[in-house]
């Protein structure tokens, strides 16, 4: 749906919100991240602000794409709106913690899938794997990460399932989607990465 | 309208978490289990 300038100003506010907030959640189920963040902020912005409710329905889509765009919600954002279910979640993210993550998507299950944002939320892995990569490579320092470390790292987690085939093809997965910069060593089992910004800062996602 | 409107909400979200990414206890336990392993710091 596309609407130019002109008609747009002769929407009401309220009735600019509600499309903001449509638009934005169907962009979102699209896996237009970008497009759908956009919209949902500007959803929040506009957003009056007494209707607390609606915001908080606003933020309950927007927190995920942000997630997903490497962008946190602050604390003071999910308590003001009653939305710590997302505080583990975040935490999971940002140290890169797997079995975090997942204690954390199972305990709030109901929730996620009620709001319809429990798939969307399982998208975070990528971006967990990655942290956890950037976390395994500053411990070891140094610019070759023995995969090896990486599984260890993964059985602290409790994932069990990944042997060094999958996990190769994870991190060749992570590598063409540009979260990480480097190129994997077959033979010697070991990830090189890249000296100058091995993980690049998400910026490149929003 | 913009009387009835509160930006502040849009100002409380971490761009920059990833850059300011410290010691945690979740990288204490990882470190441990690491060199537990026979992983050491290069």
């Amino acid at each position: 749906i596309d609407l130019n300038e002109e008609m747009k100003h002769e929407f009401y506010v309220a009735h600019r919100v509600t499309y903001d907030y449509y638009i934005g959640r169907k962009s979102m189920f699209d896996a237009n991240y970008r497009e759908a963040e956009s919209h949902l902020t500007k959803a929040l912005k506009h957003c009056h602000k007494d209707s607390l409710k609606n915001k908080r329905l606003i933020l309950i889509y927007l927190i995920p794409v942000n997630l997903l765009l490497g962008r946190l919600p602050k604390i003071e954002l999910l308590e003001k709106y009653n939305l710590t279910e997302f505080q583990l979640v975040c935490e999971a993210v940002r140290t890169g913690n797997l079995l975090m993550l997942r204690q954390a998507l199972e305990e709030h299950q109901e929730f996620f899938v009620q709001c319809g944002v429990y798939l969307i939320l399982e998208k975070l892995q990528v971006l967990a794997l990655r942290n956890l990569l950037k976390t395994v490579h500053g411990i070891l320092g140094s610019a070759q990460v023995k995969l090896d470390a990486v599984l260890t790292a993964l059985r602290v987690m409790k994932e069990t399932d990944i042997d060094m085939d999958e996990l190769e093809c994870i991190i060749a997965n992570l590598i063409h989607q540009k979260y990480v910069k480097g190129y994997i060593s077959h033979s010697h089992h070991t990830l090189v990465v890249s000296k100058s910004e091995p993980f690049p800062p998400l910026s490149f996602l929003r | 309208t913009s009387k009835q409107e509160d930006h502040s909400d849009v100002k409380l979200w971490d761009d920059d978490w990833d850059s300011a990414a410290g010691e945690t206890e979740f990288t204490q336990q990882l470190r441990a289990e690491l060199e537990k392993a026979g992983f050491k710091k290069a």
